[in-house]
């Protein structure tokens, strides 16, 4: 086995699952400018949901995939009506610590029915590892390097071909001017959180079979935020390259600084991409006139 | 006459106001103070100390309590954070002014625990916690009941290392929590010295992690012929499992926290082969009598509960208790806390069962010796056909070190 190559396989595939937390993160800033510190519980709650719908209702994986994004969006859709829209005109900490609370709501929610026992997914592929080059990866982490780039793609096609995805965009750069062309702005609002929570909805099902369900799952949210601030809030592309960027780093840092230093490494690389570019690699300066 | 009469008839209703304060005090609950980590990666450990005392106390108090009183508990959530255990444990002394504390939590929790609880000249039995620390307080109000010391289970380890594994290169991965950290550091020293053992990397991780690819991309760079991980189970499955996906096929040897059914369910196959210790007398499901009975009560007390539960924690807290209540019970009706220690200190070889009628035996027998070390016994298992069967051709001495080796004990 060559160290280098697996390490960046290895970080690559550590990096989707960084990515998938990162885009949804970023989906919902970009049209509603919150910060949504409850998307690592929208992991959790896939995941749990995806141990439902498989253990409990014997559903079989792929269609429990597609099961935990439909539940995962409906779940978006009432937490934004129910915690966010009173919150519209709100300073902009008020809404930050009501995502903060819904996060708790939600994990402690679950630990009340299920307890911390954890769980786990059958998944549909193998966890033999395959051979290329000498780096090896399973099918399972191959699954969620291939669903970020599905996802990728499908939120391009998304934004510049459909009605909806163009109304999500106008809504993005002026709420005040979608809603002067007609545009619901508080209907993009849900349909926004419903999106950014399938997105999380989809990671909880795909790294449920690989690390096991508890409620601690949302800790994911740490390395996926600093994905999102590195490839610049307001950017998918960027949030695919600071999700990798972070795996891979962390894996290097993890064998050839120390492993007690693989957890501190995303911080120092969003310090120094912040330091030469503070709006991040991808994202635009905002420039406000005073 | 009169005078008499009335110094007299005031005297008698002072003797009987102070005949029934006596009573009405006799007659209070006891109250405990309990501690453990409720939320966070480290709940199943708090929540299983928990719940395995409040079963025990039940029982306590369905025969009759203790010296006719009854037993009650009150529960706190530490987090497993020392800056909370020592708001909890200020809460528990000076608010709730408990007579007692058992605790259930981990071990840099216990160390605080421990710290206020001398201070305050309360008695504080730890059921859980494993660091050296909190007994090299050397404080006579801190018992530690059915956990075992650090100390002795990397005794036992490096024995098991040496003389059964026969490892001659082993790589360690520890979690940075003080027990996780305390026991690999001590093994490591232990199996140098003694069997010349190459530890060939430590790599660290830290409780929550999800991904161990680095750490576990190191050890395989080392080629051992043993990975010794030392951790909470959780973690520990997630890298067994990703160990075998990186294509390490190297055994490893565990802790006496991974011997849990939930380090099965995540790790599944990949588990196989995996050595641990195990500190109770008997696994979940074992066929002993005294165990089916456990389980049969435990799953009546908490019928919702998964499968997994009761955890070996809420067995060590279901012994520890009926230990703090028997300490309780020779202490007599008059029981005072300085009372309470000296009488724990006769306990030798107490099995719960011996003089407390619902109980059952599923704890080591507990003696407080000179250190206040209730158990110093283990025994190792090997996950064979994705359960946990005992090693029946190795049978780890007990140890009998002092530690520290001229303890002196103070109040």
């Amino acid at each position: 086995m060559e160290l280098i190559p697996q390490l960046i396989v290895s970080g690559i595939a550590a990096g989707a699952l960084y990515a998938l937390v990162a885009i949804g993160l970023v989906l919902i800033y970009k049209a509603t400018e919150i910060v949504n510190f409850a998307q690592g519980e929208s992991v959790t709650v896939g995941a749990y949901m995806g141990w439902l719908f498989v253990t409990e209702f014997h559903m079989p994986y792929f269609p429990a995939i597609a099961a935990v994004m439909a539940a995962s969006a409906l779940v978006g859709i009432v937490v934004e009506r129910v915690a966010y829209r009173p919150l519209i005109h709100s300073p902009p900490f008020t809404v930050i610590l009501a995502t903060l609370a819904v996060g708790l709501i939600i994990k402690n929610a679950i630990r009340l029915v299920w307890q911390d026992t954890p769980r786990t997914i059958n998944g549909a592929l193998s966890a033999t590892p395959l051979e290329f080059a000498g780096v090896l990866i399973t099918p399972e982490r191959l699954a969620i390097i291939v669903t970020v780039a599905v996802v990728v793609t499908a939120l391009m096609l998304f934004f510049r071909f459909t009605k909806l995805g163009k109304a999500m965009r106008a809504t993005a750069q002026s709420q005040e001017a979608a809603s002067l062309m007609g545009i619901s702005v508080s209907g993009i609002f849900s349909k926004t959180w419903a999106l950014g929570s399938a997105l999380g909805g989809i990671a909880g099902v795909l790294i449920a079979p690989l690390i096991g369900i508890n409620t601690e799952l949302g800790g994911v949210l740490i390395p996926g935020f600093v994905a999102a601030i590195v490839g610049g809030f307001t950017s998918i592309p960027g949030a695919i390259v600071g999700g990798i960027m972070v795996g891979v780093f962390e894996n290097f840092a993890g064998v050839y600084v120390s492993s007690s230093f693989k957890r501190v490494v995303s911080f120092v690389i969003l310090i120094a991409v912040l330091m030469i570019r503070p709006s991040g690699l991808f994202g635009k300066p905002v420039r406000k006139q005073v | 006459m009169n005078l008499l009469s009335s110094l007299g008839k005031r005297a008698g209703a002072l003797a009987a106001a102070l005949v029934m304060t006596s009573m009405a005090h006799a007659q209070q609950d006891i109250l405990i103070g309990y501690h453990g980590p409720m939320t966070g990666p480290a709940s199943w450990v708090g929540l299983g100390g928990r719940d395995g005392a409040l079963l025990a106390i039940d029982e306590i108090n369905a025969a009759g309590g203790v010296n006719g009183r009854k037993i009650k508990m009150i529960s706190y959530d530490d987090g497993a954070k020392p800056s909370e255990a020592e708001a909890v444990s200020k809460k528990m002394i000076e608010s709730d002014k408990v007579f007692a504390i058992l605790g259930g939590g981990v071990s840099n929790v216990g160390i605080v625990v421990g710290e206020e609880a001398h201070r305050a000249k309360v008695p504080y039995m730890n059921g859980t916690a494993a660091s050296p620390k909190i007994m090299d307080i050397q404080s006579r109000w801190i018992f530690s009941g059915a956990t075992i010391d650090i100390r002795d289970i990397s005794q036992n380890e490096v024995i098991f290392i040496g003389e059964y594994l026969k490892a001659k290169k082993v790589a360690v991965m520890n979690a940075t929590d003080e027990f996780s950290q305390t026991l690999a550091n001590d093994v490591i020293k232990g199996i140098k010295e003694k069997y010349g053992v190459d530890v060939t990397t430590q790599q660290k991780y830290n409780p929550g992690d999800t991904d161990f690819s680095s750490q576990l991309l190191a050890v395989k760079q080392t080629n051992p012929d043993h990975v010794l991980l030392f951790g909470l189970y959780v973690e520990a499955a997630r890298a067994i499992r990703q160990a075998r996906e990186l294509g390490i096929r190297t055994p490893f040897m565990g802790d006496t926290s991974m011997m849990n059914s939930g380090l099965l369910t995540v790790a599944g196959p990949a588990a196989e082969g995996l050595t641990v210790e195990y500190v109770p007398l008997y696994f979940n499901g074992n066929k002993a009598k005294d165990m089916v009975e456990f389980e049969a009560r435990y799953k009546k007390k908490f019928p919702s509960y998964p499968v997994d539960r009761p955890n070996y924690v809420d067995v060590y807290n279901y012994g520890t208790m009926y230990a703090l209540a028997e300490g309780m019970k020779r202490a007599g009706p008059n029981m005072t806390q300085k009372g309470l220690v000296e009488a724990l200190e006769t306990l030798k070889e107490f099995k719960a069962s011996d003089s407390w009628p619902n109980a059952v035996h599923i704890i080591q027998p507990l003696s407080f010796n000179e250190a206040h070390n209730g158990n110093r016994r283990l025994s190792f298992h090997r996950v064979a056909n994705g359960t946990f069967q005992p090693i029946a051709d190795f049978k780890p001495p007990v140890p009998t070190t002092k530690f520290p080796a001229n303890a002196t004990l103070k109040w």
